[in-house]
């Protein structure tokens, strides 16, 4: 495996048990409720599929025209460095504690494959805070491998961290601003990039509906109260699947819009989205967040109509 | 929902520095405030930090940088919603020398979590002299109790909504 494909192809045991669900649906491509995993070609229709380079990975659409100046992928792979080179240490614990296993700092690479994550709050104005710009906005999220290709960190740099500065000593510029820096272990069960790729994202959304996926899919960051890590890929399905809420009704719901999290869950749109949230900035001073229109902050769980 | 009030109590650590070492900045002895588990839990928060020289605040030295990280649990009920770190030069200066605004989160695993990164000059009085780029004023930390005791108060105070 390489660092960049890292679990790619052979999805942890909940896309295994979704496979196994799919079977049921209308129209599925899962035959025989055996536990059958679709290729990535086999998930694949429309703009997906004309995106899907010889090696089986989609060629990602570049970061959007945002309101303020941004990293590129490869400059926030640099601070992502920085990061853990400067912070790594202190860190530590946290670290291991989320990875659940020692890390040797000095011998993790990061993955060829940096992903961006779109905010789903409108622009703040350049005048606002700089640390909450950077906090709300969008995110670079980069995934650490360790000498065996398996995923060891996840780390996420704000888009709009320009500030960040080095001297030529290799010191932080003292006008860099860190707010939104934000590193995590990943699990060593779970055997995956954090986020997913994109890949495994459509493999998991086709599998658990019986149906192909039509867009190259697209990174969105969770609402306020999460960090960048729990973004979630918003796949579209070539037309509505059937699909029951996990908790609470329990009843069906038809979409052709997923969303599939950290470990291949699938999500849809909550129903009631707020309009705006409200995120402190020093005391007694805040700033209004406006939701885009059409990016969701709150989801809901769903499997298949047929488990 | 807007900010209230700033909760009403904060962790003030003051950092004694100890050992000395010939530049005169030394490691530092670190207060037990900042390491008994019990001073964080009892406000549900854990600190999950680690430095080096084991001190929360290092200071290695004039012309060096001083970086300090750390991880901030927030368990039980997860109420807070910003936190802010100051660190302020005790002594001569009294001037805020680091700071950091960051937002707790749930992390992957559903903690409530926030996570902290700062870096700072320090020396053991105003200096520009050893400075290799000239742009850099390192602000005096301490002394309190003499020259080999350089101190930084760091402050971290957390925001909630109501």
């Amino acid at each position: 495996m390489t660092p960049g494909t890292a679990g790619r192809g052979r999805l942890f045991v909940p896309l295994a048990l979704l496979a196994l669900t799919a079977a049921c649906d209308p129209g599925s491509r899962v035959s025989g409720g055996a536990p059958v995993e679709l290729s990535i070609t086999e998930a694949v229709a429309g703009s997906a599929e004309a995106n899907l380079s010889p090696d089986g990975l989609f060629q990602l659409a570049p970061p959007l025209n945002a309101a303020h100046p941004q990293l590129t992928p490869e400059r926030a792979v640099e601070l992502a460095n920085a990061d853990l080179r400067v912070f790594g240490p202190n860190l530590l614990p946290y670290l291991e504690r989320t990875h659940g296993a020692p890390i040797a700092l000095d011998h993790l690479t990061p993955s060829p494959r940096v992903y961006y994550a779109v905010s789903p709050w409108q622009p703040l104005p350049a005048t606002a805070d700089l640390a909450v710009r950077q906090a709300r906005g969008p995110f670079f999220l980069v995934t650490y491998v360790g000498p065996d290709g398996k995923p060891v960190l996840s780390s996420a740099v704000p888009a709009y961290a320009t500030s960040v500065r080095f001297r030529r000593d290799g010191t932080y510029d003292p006008q860099s601003i860190l707010s939104g820096f934000y590193v995590v272990g990943i699990s060593r069960e779970w055997n995956a990039s954090l986020p997913i790729s994109p890949e495994d994202a459509v493999v998991a959304a086709a599998s658990a509906t019986g149906l192909r996926v039509r867009e190259v899919p697209e990174l969105v960051l969770p609402g306020v109260g999460y960090k960048p890590q729990w973004s979630r890929w918003r796949v579209r399905l070539e037309r509505p699947a059937s699909l029951r809420r996990a908790t609470g009704s329990q009843d069906e719901v038809r979409t052709d819009e997923l969303f599939v999290g950290p470990r291949g869950d699938l999500y849809v749109a909550a129903a009631r989205q707020p309009q705006a949230a409200v995120a402190p900035v020093r005391q007694g001073e805040t700033i209004r967040l406006i939701r885009r229109t059409a990016a969701p902050v709150e989801f809901e769980k769903v499997i298949p109509a047929s488990k | 929902m807007k900010i209230s009030r700033i909760v009403s109590w904060s962790v003030l650590l003051l950092l004694t520095g100890a050992c000395i070492d010939s530049d005169g900045m030394g490691s530092h002895l670190c207060d037990p405030v900042y390491w008994d588990p019990s001073d964080w839990s009892r406000y549900n928060l854990e600190l999950v930090h680690r430095e080096p020289r084991f001190c929360p605040v290092g200071i290695s030295g004039p012309g060096e940088q001083v970086y300090l990280a750390a991880s901030i649990l927030d368990y039980q009920n997860p109420d807070f919603v910003t936190s802010t770190v100051r660190v302020v030069a005790a002594g001569w200066s009294n001037l805020e020398v680091g700071g950091d605004l960051q937002y707790f989160d749930y992390d992957p695993y559903g903690t409530w979590v926030v996570q902290h990164r700062l870096y700072y000059y320090a020396a053991t009085q105003q200096d520009v002299s050893g400075d290799p780029h000239g742009d850099e004023i390192r602000y005096a930390l301490g002394p309190v109790a003499g020259p080999d005791q350089p101190t930084a108060e760091v402050l971290v105070q957390y925001y909630w909504t109501q």
